[in-house]
């Protein structure tokens, strides 16, 4: 009954780890990439939107976290598609 | 026709059913944010949705023989049916226990709670094994395993994992257009979110696909424990398809817009937390419920952005799913116990009928206060009933952070 419980708790440990590198970093790269997006761009007096076009630095950058974070998505499905016979 | 025979189908048509209940019931797993956050029409999202369970239904490639081996003993090691429970005996086991599974799933739905299929699934046939064969049908250790410590861990995992991910994107975003920053993260919720569908089509389609194959099994016109009929594969793909474009519009709107108001980035972090987490826990020997997941995590990202959630709404959750696996067994124990003593292919097919009458009677229930692609988003006003606003209080506007 105490194995039970301690591989529960190694299992549930592991989840979590991933989880926090994938579940929470993704969001954060994506984040990285809107914020990237928005470097030296002029914002409307009311601070609500953008009034002109993203700068090539700012594109550039973005267009790297993006591709990160779509990356995370396709391995999202290699993962579902092909998991089983990768992990175990 | 024999008796096994016509048994047998029944059991198809009922796991077919109940495959359909688990797509309505779990379409907000995946698309509750997505929709409230106005990222994609209801309509579309549940159609993405049901596309990418279809397929992700076909791409389970395991056999899923063994689901029910966690928790009931009625099968040997390799998913076949014990010898002495071959033909009717474990055919109206099963049978019971998908009756089960399939009105407790109709009950939570009628009062828009995102309660477990799995979860359903598992008390039916844990129930109808108890009232067959006693309390040494049923393997204790696999219940702890399988069901009551991942019940337990799933929602807090979620949520911790959603809160950080939504804490990170809040301050690395804070300094962005309100409007720029939301449009951006509406086509992350919708890459997130798709991956939930297919994961769940992968995962919940199969569990079906099992039952049914271990139906064949018991009746004798299957023998291969390794491979499913292709025609249960199809069928099951489809039912659950069909359920999730259905769309289980009562749940949708208590994750959607019942547990806390749903902002573009919170919504990324919420779907992104629950796929990583469905998907990694299927590798680490833990398999958590989609739907504790979700709402777990959908629950975190409003704590990480600092929002009201509304407790009340998520204390009913947890009743709900504290109840759920001991609810959908007595169903299951009495389904079994009405089987048996009527006896025959008329015990089974009575409670067929009587799942088929207690269904009706719930979307009658419903119906008088129905909840559609329409007023799902409405404001939230203590209740799952939007008409329920008309004429009140203006609904308050919650601060944006």
């Amino acid at each position: 009954m105490g194995e039970l419980f301690l591989d529960a708790g190694r299992a549930i440990a592991n989840v979590a780890i991933v989880g926090l590198v994938l579940g929470a970093g993704v969001p954060a790269i994506f984040a990285l990439g809107m914020r990237a997006l928005g470097i030296g761009r002029p914002v409307s007096a009311d601070s609500t939107d953008f009034t002109g076009p993203a700068t090539a630095t700012g594109r550039a950058l973005s267009l790297v976290f993006f591709a990160t974070a779509v990356a995370a998505v396709l391995f999202g499905f290699v993962v579902i598609i092909w998991g089983k016979q990768l992990f175990s | 026709m024999t008796d096994v025979t016509l048994v047998l189908s029944l059991l198809v048509v009922v796991a077919l059913v109940f495959d359909y209940t688990n797509g309505f019931h779990d379409t907000a797993n995946a698309m509750a944010t997505t929709i409230a956050t106005g990222a994609l029409k209801p309509k579309v999202a549940v159609a993405l949705s049901a596309v990418l369970n279809l397929v992700g239904a076909f791409l389970s490639i395991e056999v899923a023989l063994t689901v029910s081996n966690k928790v009931v003993d009625i099968q040997g090691p390799d998913g076949a049916p014990l010898p002495e429970l071959m033909g009717l005996p474990i055919l109206v086991i099963v049978l019971a226990g998908l009756v089960g599974g399939i009105l407790w799933n109709l009950i939570t739905w009628l009062f828009g709670i995102p309660s477990s299929s799995s979860h359903a699934l598992f008390g039916g046939l844990i129930g109808a094994a108890i009232a067959s064969l006693g309390a040494g049908g049923v393997k204790w250790d696999g219940v702890l395993k399988a069901v009551a410590i991942p019940a337990v861990a799933a929602p807090l995992v979620a949520c911790f994992v959603a809160l950080v991910g939504a804490r990170l994107v809040y301050r690395i975003t804070r300094n962005l257009p309100e409007s720029s920053r939301a449009n951006g993260f509406r086509w992350g919720q919708i890459g997130s979110a798709s991956l939930v569908s297919l994961a769940h089509g992968t995962n919940d389609a199969q569990k079906t696909m099992g039952v049914i194959t271990l139906g064949l099994i018991a009746a004798g016109v299957w023998t291969d424990t390794h491979a499913i009929p292709f025609w249960v594969k199809l069928t099951c793909a489809v039912a659950i398809a069909l359920g999730t474009y259905m769309g289980g519009w009562r749940v949708i709107r208590t994750l959607g817009k019942g547990l806390v108001e749903i902002d573009p980035p919170q919504g990324m972090a919420a779907e992104a937390a629950s796929a990583a987490i469905i998907l990694s826990s299927s590798h680490a020997g833990m398999a958590l419920s989609t739907t504790h997941v979700a709402t777990g995590s959908i629950l975190g990202s409003g704590l990480g952005r600092r929002v009201e959630v509304r407790w009340g709404v998520a204390g009913r959750l947890v009743v709900a799913w504290l109840t759920t696996l001991p609810a959908a067994g007595l169903m299951g124990a009495i389904c079994w116990w009405l089987a048996h003593s009527v006896g025959g292919v008329a015990g089974p097919l009575l409670i067929c009928v009587l799942l088929a009458g207690l269904s009706l009677f719930m979307v009658w229930w419903a119906r008088r206060d129905p909840i559609h692609h329409e007023n799902v988003n409405d404001d939230w006003n203590g209740g799952l009933s939007p008409d329920r606003n008309k004429g009140g209080p203006t609904p308050r506007r919650r601060e944006k952070v």
